[in-house]
């Protein structure tokens, strides 16, 4: 039995087509959902990110309002934009393109704090991390809800499911399982979290039916750490040498060959949760847009 | 062979030995640790509750008042009393009690109390702290589960919890506490509920099984590994056989249970015991962080 492949870029065009309609009715009563992300400097990574964001917006009607400052930004300045993007009535999201340059690195988590929480469309604010895990509706991590969405959209079952997650950490881990204990008909599963240092690990992975692993190690996961039937979320990002071909790619943290032949289901990696989180931050955003607008 | 009785009133005192000395240090620096708890309105347990945690002040050495406040007051004056308090050099911590009457906006007032004084984690924003694993006032419940489990040599570290029941005030904030990667916590932490099919599969892998569902003798011997370290949280009132009157029981059945765990917390006189002082714990930490 070879595992069915997630196929996160297809998931992905999905609910870009849902969101184009839900912009369009928005935008029928007069509400343009607005991101504003902030861009501190030219490192390339972060101009490739916020390039993909800005795409996403136009292709789903999101008003992109990207805030683009030097390098030399002082603490101040950084601040007073933050403010300015929490008080425009245009901007029902704002998000920070981390990292921020050397100098200001000390002061990311105060700069995302101070994000206003109705705006916080990264989901990292203290607030929304505890209204989600209280069960209330809050702005989750893109990773956790794409990795949701992937498991609902597929047709799988959480409830009664036993969800491993390694590690457990605040952009992944904890968010998903944050999402996994609650008790409605999306979620309601058992939830165990682990860490790359909880002894005899392969015992936990084993009984898992839903296993969620962010390690950025290549084959973290081996073929004898899961359980027939097992469905793998991974979500880890590892930058190797083909040992065959000599080439450079991309793999996950799992050995895909000895797991997809006990796997009932696999996101690859590339292909897999990767191609949802831009995504995820559009749906946020237009989300975040029906809040404000007193619709949901 | 029965279990160690985990005493939670042996372990209460000793901590209430270590608050003292650290109440003394401060107190030579000019400072009074104090507790303000906030009562609207005279809902009987909130007073049951006030009157537990005046007996522990008192005993522990630290200041307490009440902010009595009628059960009509507005929104507005709720939140100017604890502005009020939230600037008071005097008051180190502050309890809101729970629930307020129907026509206040509990968020509100709770998101209201300053961090730097939220004793009990009442702000939704120590919630949101504490499962990020940043620096909180961790809720006294759940505090002193860890405080049992550390103080009766059976610290989580490295070994694999299960806890049954996802509640707000308890289950998850525990989730937070015990897989932060420090001494006391860095536990492989499994959560379920009663309804959980198949609950023995998962409550017999566990080293540590914490109870916490607010179900009468729900956990039962089958139920349990040997040599587990079972910590009851529950608090449930039901009629003795014998005398008829209501006793307070656990969410596990102590009898059977104890003769296959390693180690157990009784109700009473377990996690309850401890519950109070872990509240005494933030308020003298609050104070010292004044000091510094």
């Amino acid at each position: 039995m070879t595992a069915k492949l997630l196929d996160g870029r297809k998931i992905s065009a999905e609910i870009r087509e849902e969101l184009k309609g839900d912009a369009k009715r928005l935008k029928e009563r007069g509400i343009i959902p607005g991101l504003a992300g902030i861009l501190v400097g030219e490192d390339p990574g972060s101009i490739t990110y916020v390039g993909l964001k800005s795409k996403a917006c136009e292709e789903i009607g999101i008003k992109e309002m990207m805030c683009k400052l030097p390098e030399t930004v002082t603490e101040t300045e950084l601040f007073s934009n933050i403010e300015r993007l929490n008080k425009d009535p245009q901007v029902h999201g704002i998000f920070i393109q981390l990292p921020l340059p050397k100098h200001l690195s000390s002061c990311e988590d105060k700069a995302l704090a101070a994000i206003l929480p109705e705006k916080d469309v990264d989901g990292f604010h203290a607030v929304n991390v505890g209204k989600t895990w209280s069960g209330q509706s809050a702005f989750v991590p893109a990773v956790a809800i794409a990795m949701h969405e992937m498991l609902i959209r597929s047709g799988y079952k959480v409830k009664d499911k036993e969800v491993v997650i390694v590690p457990a950490d605040n952009l992944t881990g904890k968010p998903f399982a944050s999402i996994m204990v609650q008790d409605n008909d999306r979620a309601g599963a058992n939830v165990t979290l682990c860490h790359p240092t909880t002894p005899n690990l392969a015992s936990y992975t084993r009984r898992a039916d839903i296993l969620v692993v962010a390690m950025n190690k290549p084959k973290f996961i081996t073929g004898d750490m899961v359980k027939e039937g097992v469905i793998v979320l991974d979500f880890g990002s590892n930058f190797i040498e083909d040992p065959v071909t000599k080439k450079r790619k991309t793999v996950g943290d799992v050995d895909f060959d000895a797991v997809k032949e006990k796997a009932e289901a696999i996101s690859p990696v590339p292909g897999g949760v990767g191609p949802m989180l831009v995504t995820m931050l559009m749906a946020s955003t237009v989300w975040s847009a029906k809040q404000m607008a007193g619709i949901i | 062979m029965p279990a160690e009785i985990i005493d939670g009133r042996k372990i209460a005192a000793e901590i209430q030995v270590e608050l003292k000395q650290r109440i003394q240090r401060l107190q030579e620096k000019g400072v009074n640790p104090k507790l303000m708890t906030i009562l609207v309105g005279e809902d009987p347990a909130s007073l049951s509750y006030l009157r537990g945690i005046a007996r522990t002040c008192g005993e522990v050495g630290v200041l307490t008042d009440t902010a009595k406040l009628p059960a009509n007051i507005t929104q507005s004056d709720l939140l100017k009393k604890i502005d009020e308090l939230n600037k008071d050099p005097k008051v180190h911590g502050i309890l809101l009690f729970l629930p307020l009457p129907k026509h206040l906006n509990s968020l509100e007032a709770e998101s209201a109390i300053s961090p730097y004084k939220d004793v009990d984690g009442t702000n939704p924003i120590s919630a949101g702290k504490l499962l990020l694993g940043e620096e909180t006032f961790f809720p006294s419940t759940p505090y002193g589960v860890q405080e049992l489990l550390v103080r009766s040599g059976h610290s989580p570290d490295g070994k694999h919890v299960v806890i049954v029941g996802r509640s707000n005030i308890v289950g998850k904030p525990l989730i937070g506490i015990l897989v932060q990667k420090q001494k006391g916590a860095n536990a492989t932490v499994t959560v379920c509920h009663t309804g959980t099919k198949n609950i023995t599969a998962i409550t017999q892998q566990a080293d540590i099984l914490i109870a916490a569902m607010g179900r009468a003798k729900a956990i039962t011997a089958d139920m349990v590994r040997e040599g587990t370290v079972v910590i009851d949280v529950g608090v449930n009132f039901i009629p003795d056989p014998v005398t008829g009157k209501n006793k307070q029981v656990g969410d596990v059945d102590f009898e059977a249970v104890k003769e296959k765990a390693a180690a157990i917390t009784p109700v009473p006189g377990g996690t309850g015991a401890v519950t109070s002082i872990m509240l005494m714990v933030n308020t003298v930490r609050a104070a010292e962080s004044i000091v510094k």
